[in-house]
């Protein structure tokens, strides 16, 4: 048994005016426990709302989740989520009032939870920073804001969301070494979502690519097996990009057709 | 906003910018202030003009001799007796339609049930204007503080509860999904998550019904009751007595800005931290 399952998961939704859409299509994955993975595919495919079903938020119209053998039914502190976009951080609260509102609803002793939390904000680097509101902080500080407000839970998976989408070069490299290295030293299982494919292989176990949407399913899954420091220069990270670009290139020429179907 | 700010993070830039802002700061408070004085100063001096050298009527009197007036009923306590009588009225109203409206625009925004049960009441109710309601008001309650109370928590309760509803409803839902997520329990997600995000609603809800609140006590003071500024326009109305009726007037004007100024400053101090800053 394998420690999350996606059995034929697929999810529809019902618009207003009573047309069905299919948002996911008969997604089925085998998710060991703590692996590294990273989820790739076009704009539209169903990304989120896969995300959305491992965290608890969602429930699929047919087919099942399971953790550990059970059906996922609600949301966890067991698993972290940091969210595409920046609506789910808290404008009445600071950097560090944001990043400990976990520890502080779980009851533990400000002066603990602040130690905690100012870790971590160091640690995606936003030292200095902490008195700061959302409303005061850039796109790219308000996204490392909500991962750090993920880690300091502590949560024995992470389900993140185009995480470093709003970042920098820099910073994104910094941050995508600092998770690999937390990734490490915690075994914390990550479910990544993003669109760089040169990041999902620079990061993951194991990269699935979806294809495109409405109705996405999982095309393909490309394991990836390069032992400790990741560099672009290695023969077989090369080999694996080419392998994983061909396989999402025909999906993005697929969805950018039906856009422009649909557009015409 | 500062949001597309570089992160230039080095204390030496943060220090600047926080000086610049304080600065720049007074220098605005300095600028609206002064600017409102010259605009209250202008009011005053138009209807100077107007009165003195326009209309030369005893019936559109001058700002000095309101002043005059004013003084001399503030010395003698009338004044202040019927100021008080009507803040009272507002204060006490205004604070239960509150105190009842928030917790029932609360549930109506948080529950779909509660929403489809409540909505023909507010939706039927928030139409009938509370000027309609004080003939009922007075015969049910009588003439004294009862009936303008009512009043003024029926001007009150729905707009409170609609703007706390609407508040509600625009709650990210990836705000209450990362509390959840996060580890905390359904009551402390109302406590810690839909309140504050609505406290910006609220207080707008309650400063548009300070200003019907203001409306509806003049309006009922005026069709019955023994004291309060409706009451000192009326009988400045029965006797002629033209001064007084500015003086009620003038009042009036000061006591609904200085509120709402109150209400305004309050949403400011709060909304810096509760602002719905997507
Ligand atoms: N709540 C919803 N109601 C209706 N349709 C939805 C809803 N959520 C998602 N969809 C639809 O499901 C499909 C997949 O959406 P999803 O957000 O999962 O895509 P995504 O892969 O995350 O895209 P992106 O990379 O742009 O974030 C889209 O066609 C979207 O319109
Ligand atoms: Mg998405």
């Amino acid at each position: 048994m394998a420690f999350i399952e996606l059995h034929d998961v697929t999810r529809t939704f019902v618009s207003r005016n009573g047309r069905t859409s299919v948002a996911v299509k008969d997604f089925s994955l085998d998710l060991a426990r703590g692996e590294f993975f990273c989820l790739l595919g076009p704009s539209g495919c169903g990304k989120t709302t896969i995300l959305s079903l491992l965290a608890g938020f969602d429930h699929p119209t047919e087919g099942e989740i399971l953790l550990d053998g059970a059906p996922v039914r609600n949301p966890s502190r067991d698993r972290g989520v940091v969210f595409q976009g920046d609506d789910s951080l808290y404008p009445w609260l600071n950097a560090i009032e944001n990043v400990e509102f976990g520890l502080r609803m779980r009851g533990i002793a400000k002066k603990e939870r602040r130690e905690r939390a100012l870790r971590y904000l160091d640690l995606v680097g936003l030292k200095g920073q902490h008195e700061k509101f959302p409303g005061e902080l850039s796109g790219g500080m308000k996204q490392r804001i909500q991962i750090a407000r993920a880690l300091a839970n502590e949560p024995k998976m992470l389900l993140m969301d185009e995480p470093f989408g709003a970042l920098d070069a820099q910073t994104r490299n910094i941050m995508q070494h600092e998770l690999r290295k937390i990734w490490s030293a915690t075994k914390t299982s990550i479910v990544f979502i993003t669109h760089d494919l040169d990041e999902a292989i620079l990061l993951a176990t194991r990269v699935g690519v979806m294809t495109a949407g409405p109705g996405g399913t999982l095309k393909g899954v490309i394991s990836i097996d390069l032992e400790g420091e990741r560099v672009r220069t290695d023969p077989t990270y090369t080999k694996y990009y080419a392998t994983a670009y061909e396989m999402i290139r025909e999906e993005v020429a697929r969805a950018s057709g039906r856009m422009a179907g649909e557009a015409a | 906003m500062s949001t597309q700010e570089a992160d230039l993070g080095s204390s030496a830039a943060v220090a600047l910018r926080k000086r610049g802002g304080a600065g720049q700061r007074f220098g605005a408070f300095l600028n609206s202030i002064l600017l409102q004085l010259i605009g209250f100063a202008s009011l005053f001096l138009v209807w100077h003009i107007a009165s003195v050298y326009i209309v030369q009527s005893l019936l559109f009197p001058p700002p000095l001799t309101v002043l005059k007036k004013g003084v001399e009923l503030t010395l003698s306590g009338v004044l202040i007796e019927h100021t008080w009588v009507s803040l009272r009225r507002i204060a006490i109203g205004f604070i239960l339609g509150s105190v009842l409206g928030i917790p029932v625009g609360m549930a109506i925004g948080s529950f779909p049930l509660v929403r489809k049960l409540i909505e023909p009441w507010t939706e039927f109710l928030r139409f009938i204007p509370s000027v309609a309601m004080i003939t009922i008001a007075v015969i049910w309650f009588g003439i004294g503080e009862e009936s303008k109370i009512f009043l003024i928590i029926y001007t009150t309760i729905f707009i409170v509860i609609i703007n706390t509803a609407a508040g509600v409803s625009a709650i990210a839902p990836n705000k209450i999904r990362a509390a959840q997520a996060l580890g905390a329990s359904p009551g402390q997600i109302f406590f810690y998550v839909g309140l504050p995000a609505t406290v910006p609603f609220i207080l707008t809800g309650m400063r548009l019904a300070m200003a019907n609140s203001f409306t509806t006590i003049v309006a009922a003071e005026l069709i019955s009751a023994n004291e309060g500024l409706g009451v000192m326009l009326w009988n400045g109305r029965m006797y002629m007595l033209i001064d007084e009726i500015f003086v009620s007037l003038v009042c009036l004007g000061m006591l609904g800005f200085a509120t709402d100024r109150l209400f305004r400053w309050a949403i400011y101090r709060f909304a810096g931290r509760f602002a719905p800053v997507t």
